[in-house]
This record gives structure tokens, sequence and C-alpha cells, in this order.
């Protein structure tokens, strides 16, 4: 089902984030050698180097593309203590294979004290907004008043959160009534200081943040990476955690009524909707697809495993190998019968015939 | 032992160890102290500089400790003054000797380690060489630059120092030849700060302010770049970590507060940070071991490190990345280990879920594997974001009868064997494409209703109440009322009754569990939920036993409805009101207690909540363009939904743009400005009117025309729109030859343009339009 391509990226050290534009035809590596590298694709599929360069003094942790209205846009954020927003513009006057194009730094944010551990754009319902997170647990909003100039970034609001972050998502919705939310994990080791993963509700009216009487329950291990669904049609979001196991955790809000509006606080209900321990070891990445419909993560067993939803019931329907290697159907098939074992989901009843039921 | 410091009062800028490592001389522009190390802690032994004192020669810039005679000092300060200090006086004062030869800010000295030779470098752009056996002013050596920031002599020669310059340049001097240095080497674009010897070999570590620290080796004649390390910040200090080759610990001048340890084999991200400072670290110095280290700062404070408070910010990044992309593919980058050991087995690393330390083996271990899992277009597609593209594609949205559009859609999900989706659109055709739902007083479809309602209530094994199963039931009967051909799924569906018991019942008998969980008000377990949410709210409508189950599974185009659909349709078809009331409280004894009130008119039945209940299933489902597609199809009388049902304009607004959006991300832009125009919400169908606007520049100012498109706000003028013909504004369409910019109306310039080829206004240029 899935063919496996080695690219020879050719960073000089770890690479620790990869990205997808929009129409998944770009991708972008960021790597501790301080470079950031951009990835084209062809007509025939093939991945050819479009840019690289050396986008921090420190090791560059994560990056992320903003939504392709504003241009092809980046951000990136490093150990050096920095986020930094990068546009590519065609000049004419350099004449290279790239057809003159080239990356130019549009604004380098310097708030933070630490090293910055996450940047992610929030979703384009609310406007060009960039958010950070540094592992002092600080966490920033910047707001481009003018998507224009992306050279000009509004320090909107920080909010400190007292645990070392390192990662955040937010939520992507197309209804009204939906609170934009920010999530954001630790990796703080320590079980006392209570649940690793905060919830943040973002409001627009007085562009600030303020974090949910909620918890999302069980969640005290160092959680690495942290992503929400994109919501789509469903009337609640769905919260993806790699901690020392997968989670997926429901955030059902519940509608407003005229007490809540007043106060501004929204209610929501939190539930963990499956948990897997497949991996055997620390998870690190979690990564939804576009629909929301499919999970993959990652972890130290060198596997990604992708997982999939039929009614509430989340099983495991691949796993990749990390040497390019595809294991056969039956080592699949394999780990999904030990899945059925481990994972805690309810079981709603057997299907007598499984060749009679429509593919899910 | 833990790390300790202790506060200082002063900023400190400088300290350096005893040949013993047991003691320490601090000094700053108001300090000079040397406290004992005992145990990790400080105690305070000497404050050689006073308090009362303003003198500049006290204003100290550097500290260095001669490594042979462990009562000998010396000190730097800004004024240009050098001063030894004899710690075995027996005045108070242990100040021994004061040079005065610098005229400017001494930045660095250094004690020879076995001569009695003191070095210093100074702002004046001079290095000098003190003996201190003798009284004069020392030898001189002139390195022609701005500033000298830092100089030592080289450990492995009795006769050669290193200098480094503010302008980026390496020098090393031989002390017998004072006129010039026998090597010089532009080794930074920026000014260097700092420089060390490496202890064993003939290496010289650099920091400069283009953060970064070169490693140079320096036997050959022309020093050659062995190693680069990349900073966050100008680097302000360097010294080599004892007995470990490769490492080296440097301190920032700027935003950095830590003491980094760095090692040459991966020269990204600091081996080891050691936290605590609150403001800039300016000296550092190792103990004789490789696991404690001194350092001050200007935050007044002495700290003594010890290795086990180190962070390690590689532990922390994470090895690992994987995403995937709107078509499927999956890029998913991970460690690579080089040394080829067997991996612990998964009982192992179950054992192991605690990780130990990284050793530097692992640490330097650091490259990475890039791979891409993309879809097998060969193959069938068997991925939902090809699913939904084929349907996005396929389906259609208006031009025909609703009718046929259903009967179309429901085709293309056979074809692409989404039999789930197929049947849905089946059953849309069934209860919208008639017109029993339009008009609240059609006789027919009230009877229907009614039957449909009573059969429901009556049916003795209540087997059948879903509602999917009515609904049919009642398309079943309409035929005749209203000349409606039955479909042949239909049939399929009545003259096979074997799979009956599989299919619809086989899958709901245990659910027990999902009824709890349908208390939760969640829609999602599927048309349980739906179905006992519906029970509540609409029990003035119509009640259904609560055993009744639902079709947990949404239905194949093969499957078939209930076995007694044939036997319930013939004895309660020809009856009429009355005779339903009757039949019920028979049933009723069975079942739970049905308090409808029959006397009154019935109402309707109403399959709206069931309809929205479906959808908003398939969109929790992370199958939003299904709904979309229905709520389009359904065009007006998707106003029974908006009404009664919880798939308000909110949520339908929610999934067209969802819909929209992922449209655009697929480039089917046409089908996804087809529902833009399709859409029934302002909100959305505006959408593609937005930045639509484009506005024409003033002729004379070129100001941009707001107001009008013929008066300029700024200069106030009209000239530029004026007919060239009639000498009248044109308030209309102005139409101008690109060539002249002359123009006017558009009928006095087509008329003229008959007769004429050259400009009306005069200016002699052959228009051309």
């Amino acid at each position: 089902m899935f063919e496996a391509h080695t690219i020879n990226a050719q960073h000089k050290d770890l690479i620790h984030d990869v990205a997808y534009n929009y129409y998944g035809n770009r991708m972008a590596t960021c790597s501790s050698d301080q470079f950031v590298k951009i990835w084209d694709q062809d007509e025939h599929g093939n991945w050819n180097l479009s840019a690289a360069w050396k986008a921090h003094s420190g090791s560059v942790w994560k990056v992320t593309w903003a939504h392709p209205e504003y241009g092809q846009v980046i951000a990136t954020c490093s150990f050096d203590r920095t986020a930094s927003i990068w546009e590519e513009i065609i000049d004419t006057n350099i004449l290279k294979d790239s057809g003159g194009r080239q990356w130019v730094r549009r604004a380098n944010l310097v708030d933070s004290r630490t090293s910055v551990t996450d940047v992610k754009f929030a979703p384009k319902t609310i406007g060009l907004f960039l958010t950070t997170c540094a592992s002092d647990g600080i966490l920033r909003i910047y707001e481009a008043p003018d998507i224009m100039n992306l050279s000009s970034w509004t320090h909107q609001h920080e909010v400190s959160s007292k645990l070392s972050c390192s990662c955040l998502t937010w939520t992507s919705s197309f209804n009204r009534l939906h609170v934009p939310l920010v999530a954001i994990g630790s990796d703080d080791n320590n079980a006392s200081t209570g649940s690793k993963v905060l919830i943040y509700e973002y409001s627009e009216a007085f562009r600030k943040f303020s974090k949910i009487g909620d918890t999302v329950p069980y969640c005290f291990d160092a959680v690495h990476d942290i992503t929400f669904a994109t919501t789509h049609g469903r009337s609640y979001h769905l919260l993806a955690i790699a901690t020392k196991n997968v989670r997926i955790v429901k955030v059902k809000p519940i509608p407003d009524n005229v007490v809540n509006i007043q106060s501004g606080a929204s209610k929501f209900e939190i539930t963990t909707v499956a948990t897997f321990e497949d991996h055997y070891c620390t998870v690190w990445r979690v990564s939804w697809n576009v629909l929301g419909t499919v999970l993959a993560s990652s972890g130290d067993d060198g596997c990604v495993r992708l997982w999939k939803s039929d009614k509430e019931y989340w099983k495991c329907v691949s796993v990749l190998k990390g040497d390019g290697s595809i294991p056969d159907t039956a080592m699949a098939s394999d780990a999904a019968a030990t899945l059925s074992t481990k994972a805690r989901y309810l079981k709603l009843g057997p299907i007598s015939h499984p060749n009679q039921v429509p593919y899910h | 032992m833990a790390s300790t410091f202790i506060r200082i009062d002063g900023p400190l800028m400088s300290l350096e160890l005893n040949k013993d490592k047991n003691k320490v001389a601090v000094a700053g522009r108001r300090t000079f102290k040397i406290f004992s190390i005992d145990d990790g802690t400080f105690i305070e032994d000497l404050d050689l500089r006073g308090t009362d004192t303003v003198n500049l020669n006290y204003s100290f810039t550097d500290v260095s400790w001669n490594s042979k005679e462990d009562h000998l000092l010396a000190t730097s300060a800004t004024n240009g003054a050098v001063i030894t200090w004899n710690l075995n006086k027996n005045h108070h004062s242990k100040q021994d000797r004061v040079f005065l030869d610098h005229k400017r800010t001494v930045n660095r000295i250094a004690f020879h380690s076995f001569e009695p030779w003191l070095i210093t470098c100074s702002q004046d752009s001079t290095v000098r060489c003190f003996d201190l056996r003798t009284r004069d002013s020392g030898r001189i050596f002139k390195s022609n630059t701005e500033s000298i920031r830092d100089v030592k002599f080289n450990p492995h020669s009795t006769n050669t120092f290193a200098a480094v310059c503010e302008n980026g340049g390496l020098q090393l001097w031989d002390l017998r030849r004072q006129d010039k240095f026998y090597v010089q080497y532009a080794a930074h674009a920026e000014p260097i700060f700092s420089c060390d010897w490496h202890p064993d070999c003939q290496w010289i570590a650099t920091g400069s302010r283009d953060k970064s620290i070169k490693v140079w080796d320096v036997t050959p004649s022309k020093p050659v770049l062995k190693y680069v390390i990349n900073t966050i910040a100008s680097v302000g200090r360097v010294k080599w970590r004892p007995m470990r080759k490769h490492q080296l610990a440097s301190t920032a001048l700027v935003v950095d507060w830590n003491v980094n340890i760095w090692d040459l084999k991966r020269p990204f991200i600091p081996f080891e940070c050691f936290q605590g400072h609150r403001d800039i670290v300016t000296d550092i110095a190792w103990r004789t071991d490789p696991k404690s280290v001194v350092s001050c700062g200007r935050d007044y404070l002495l700290y003594y490190h010890v290795m086990s408070d180190a962070i390690r910010p590689a532990d922390s990044a994470n090895p690992q990345a994987v995403c995937v992309s709107c078509t499927g593919d999956i890029v998913y980058s991970h460690r690579v280990h080089s040394n080829t050991a067997p991996k612990p087995s998964k009982i192992l690393v179950e054992k192991l879920l605690w990780k130990p330390l990284p050793t530097k083996a692992e640490f330097i271990d650091n490259s990475s594997q890039l791979n891409i899992f993309s879809m097998n277009k060969n193959m069938v597609p068997d991925e939902a974001t090809e699913f939904f593209i084929q349907f996005a594609k396929r389906y259609l949205l208006t031009g025909k009868s609703l009718a046929e559009i259903c009967e179309h859609n429901s085709n293309v999900a056979k074809t692409l064997r989404k039999h789930n989706i197929s049947f849905l659109w089946d059953i849309i055709k069934q209860i919208f494409s008639t017109n029993f739902f339009d008009g609240e007083e059609i006789l027919p479809s009230e009877e229907a209703e009614t039957v449909a309602a009573d059969r429901e209530e009556t049916d003795e094994e209540s087997e059948i109440p879903t509602e999917l199963a009515v609904a049919l039931q009642v398309d079943d009967e309409l035929p005749d009322l209203l000349s409606y051909d039955p479909k042949p799924p239909l049939d399929e569906m009545i003259t096979d009754p074997c799979m009956i018991g599989d299919f619809v019942f086989g899958d709901k008998e245990m659910d027990p569990l999902s009824l709890d969980y349908d208390n939760c008000e969640n829609l999602c377990l599927g048309m349980n939920g739906v179905f006992t949410d519906k029970f509540d709210l609409d029990e003035n409508d119509w009640n259904l036993p609560t055993e009744a189950f639902a079709l947990r599974h949404e239905i194949k185009e093969s499957s078939p409805p209930p076995e007694l659909l044939p036997s319930t349709l013939g004895p309660f078809y020809p009856e009429d009101t009355p005779i339903p009331s009757v039949k019920f409280v028979k049933s009723g004894k069975d079942h739970v207690p049905l308090h409808v009130k029959w006397s009154q008119k019935l109402p309707r039945w109403n399959s709206s909540e069931l309809i929205a209940a479906t959808l908003q299933h398939h969109a929790n489902d992370g199958d939003f363009q299904t709904a979309v597609c229905v709520l389009l199809v359904l065009g007006e009388k998707r106003r029974y939904l908006t009404k009664t049902t919880n798939v308000d304009e909110v949520v339908q607004e929610q999934w067209l743009l969802s819909y929209i959006d992922t449209l655009n991300r697929y480039k089917l832009w046409n089908i996804a400005t087809e529902v833009i125009q399709l859409s029934w919400l302002s909100n959305v169908s505006q959408l593609n009117q937005h930045s639509t606007t484009m506005r024409t520049s003033c002729g004379k100012c070129r100001r941009a025309l707001v107001r009008s498109g013929w008066l300029c706000d700024r200069c106030h003028s009209t000239s530029a729109s004026v007919c060239s013909i009639c000498h009248k504004v044109v308030k209309g369409l102005f139409i101008w030859c690109q060539g002249c910019t002359h123009g006017g109306h558009l009928l006095h310039i087509r008329s003229w343009l008959r007769d004429n080829r050259l400009c009306p206004a005069g200016c002699g240029h052959t228009c051309e339009y």
C-alpha cells in the first residue's frame, strides 16, 4: 500500500521537524545543523532540494508553513531563543537554478529568554497570528496587523504556564461558536507538577488566552508532541498526544448558555478516546491527516504507526518501519492483534461476517 | 554534592584559581577577593581591595594567579594600571608593585606558567611583557590593530604567545622578536574576545562576536581551521575542558546566561549547560577534575557548578519527525545509529522504560534518515483522501431533479464501494424527492405518516423500528398514492430476507454498553445514539418501545428490511385512523406505555431529526463531504433541518467552509466555486466576492480614486476624466487610448473612430482601441 523512498537530506545533524505545505507539494526540513531546507515535488513525484540556508545560530526545532493565502511563508523556532518568519520572494536579479527564488527573513522574534520549542500559525479564520512557546513555559502570540507586511509583528499577549513547554497546537474549526483553543504540552518529567497538557482558549475580543477549567486527565508524563486534528464537520475537537504512549483525547465544547457568555468562560467535556501502548517506548511525534481521520505516530521503536477510527473504535491500520522497509501484511495484522489486547477501547460488538461490512 | 553559589558585593569581571585549585580570586569594578573552596562552599579568605578607596587602579578588569608561586597575583584595571599582589606581605595591604605603562584599559593579563613573566594586552593596541624581577616597563609588542582583547602564553613553548584582536585577527608572537608577529591570520570577521590554548596539543580556540568558536591547529606555518562551533550569542570566554580532548566551555556576552560545554564532534548544540546565573557570565575556570566549574557573572554571583546539575539540551530535542501530507504521503525522519548494535528486544525495552543518560558516544551519533512513504498509485486507491477527491469530482450537486441527482450520487458511491453512503443517498431520494414533505396539509402524506407511525408502534416484535426501515416503509406505500416507482434496492430488500439476522441484529445485540454511552448525548456511536436521543425529545410526537434498537452500521445497499415487513404491510395498511389506536393499546402491553393522544390529529412523521442526526454522524466520523453534499442537493428542502434540528446554520456554515477549504487544498477550484455559488448562507456565498474591487488612479496626481471614478479627492480635478469630444466629465464608462491616454464617452469615441483614425484630442496620435 505504501512505497518508501529515502531522501538524502544531507543535514549535518539530526532532523528535528519536517512539514508539508498546505497543498502537500512542498516540504520543509529543519535540523540541529541550523539549516532549513525546502524541498519541492516535481511532476513525477520526486523531491528536489529547492533552497537551503542557515536560518538560526542554534538548533532549529520546528518549522511550519503559513496558509498559502499569505504567500510562501514559513516560521521557524530555535534553540537560539528566537523565532523567525521567512518568505520566499522572486528576485529577477538572481538567475540561479532555483528560478530566482530566494528565502528572506522577514522578522525575528526575540522576546524569549530561553529556547523556543515550538511555533505555530493560528488557523486562518482568526487572522495572521503566530504563537510560540518556550522552555521557560511562556506562550506568546504575535499578530501581523497588515498581512502584506510580514516584517511587522506585534507582540499581542503572553501567558506563563510555569511548566517547560515542548509543543503547542491550535484547533482549526470553521464553526463560529467554537472558541479557538491552544493546547500546550510540557516535557517536564516531574509527575507532581500535574497534568502536562494545558488547554487555553483564545478570546478574540480581548486578544488573550485564558486557561480552561477542565484538564486533560491522566497525563502526568512528559509530553513530546501534541496535535489537534482539523475539526472539519465535527462537533468536537480531537487531540493527539505523544507521551509514553499515544493518546487521543476528545475535547467537546458544551454549547454556551447566556451565563457563560457573560462570564466569558466556555465549558468543555474532555474524555480520553483511545490509548495505545504499541510503541513500547517513548512516542515522539504525532500527526493527523488532512481529514482528521488517520493519525500517524512515531516512537523510539523506529516505526510509524497509523491509527484509524472506525466509529469510536481506533485501531492500527499499518506499521511503517523507519529503515524504509514495510512489514508484510502478516506482521501488520499481528500488530493489530496485539493492539486488540492492549488498547483500552470499548468493544461494541463482533462483526460476524466481515466481508459484508462495508470498508470504513 | 550540589552546585552552590555566593553573592558578592559587586559585579564580577574575572576569576582565577590558584595552583591547587582550592582558592579562587575574583575581581570586579568594586571587588577583589579571595575565597577558598571547601567541599563546594565558598569561604571568604581575604578582601584585598578594601571599600573606602576610589582609586581607578582598583577598577579591575582581570585577575591572574601565578601558577608557580602561590602567593603572587596580578590585576589589570580600566585605567591601564597593572598591579601585582603579594599575599605573603605582612602589611594589611598586599599590594606589591604598580605598572602604569599602558595608557588605556588593560583587557587581560596572564602569568607565564613557569617564567616570572607577566603579559598584558590593552586597548592601546599593544601587548607588554613585564619581567617581575626588573623594574623596567617590559617588552612592548605593537600589533598594528585597534586593540588586543586577549593574550595567552603558549603552554607548549616557552617563548611564544597568542594575541587576538578587535579586527578579528589571530596573531602569534615570539617573545624574542619584538618587531613583528610571526603569524597573523584573519580568524573571524568580527572582534575576537577570547582565546585559549589546548592543554595537550597545539590548538588554539578563539571566541568571537560573530557567534562562533573556532579551533585552529597552529603547528603548520599557517593556522588550519579544525572545528567551528556555532553558538547562539557573541562568545565572551572560552576554556578547554581538562582531560577531554574535544570539549570546551564557553560563555556569552549577551543573551545567554548559561555556561555551555561543547563537544567538537557535534558543534551545533551544547553537550551540557550550567544554568543559574541571572546575568551575563563573565569568566569561568575549571577545577582539576573535568566535573566542576567555577563561574562568576555580572549578577554578583560566584557559582560552583557540578556536572550532575548540568542539563543536556540534546536530550529534550526530539530525534524524530513525522508529517502527513494532504495527499496521504507520510514523511518520517528519525535518528540512525551508526553503530549497528543489536536492537534490544521489545521485552527488554519495556523493562527499561526509564532511559539512562546518553553517553558521549550517543551524543555524537547524530545523523537522521528521511523517508517518504507515498501511496502506490498503481494499486486500488485505499485512502481517505483519494476517496475524497473522487467523490468531489463525481458528485452532482445541481442541475437535475433531486431524484436524479440522488440517484447519480448513489451510483457514484456504489462504484467507489462506499455502500453506506450510497444507501444514504437512496434514502434521501426516497424521503425528499416525493413531495410529501412539502406542504403541511397534503392528505396522502398524512395518511402515509399515520400508517407509518402506526405500524411503528403496533409492531409486536418491534424489530423493525429503525427509522430507516420506517422511511422505507413509508416510501413503499407511497407509490400507489404518488405514482412512485420503487427502486430496485427496495425490491431486493423485501425479497431477500435471509440476511436480516446477520446484518441488522448481529451487530447490535451487545448494546447495553452503547446505551450507557448514549446517555452522554453524543451521537458518535452511530444510529443508536441518534435514536435514543430522539425518543427523549419527541415524546409528544410519537413513542417507540425502548428496546427498539437501531442500526449501528449504515445499511448496505443489499441489506434487507426486516422480514416482518411484508406481513405487516398486509394487515395494517388498509386500516384507517381509529383502528390504530386499538392496535396501539394492544401492543402497548408489551412495551412501554405510550401516551399518544390519538383523538388528536396525528403529527406528521418528522424525518428531519433523523436526517440531521445522520448527517451529524457522518460529519463526526470525518466524512463532512457527504453531509455537505446532501445539504447542497436538498436545496430549499434543507430548511426543515435548519428549523427543527441541531444542524443549524452555524453547523451548516462550518461544514460548508470546511468542505470549501479542503477542496481548495486539493486544488479543486471549480468544485469549490460551485459549492460557494450553491451556498445558501450569505457568509459563504460572499466568499468569492471578496477582493474583487479594482480601483483606478487619478490621471493627474496618481492618487487612488476612492469615492468615484471621475473626481479626485486630492486635486479636486475632473480634468483627467473629460471626454475629448464633448468636453464634459465622463461619469459612466470612460474609454481611452492606451497610447495617448485621451478618450471619452464610449459612444462618442466609437462614432469618432468611424470616420477618423487620429486622436480626437488633436494630439496627432493614431489611436488604437
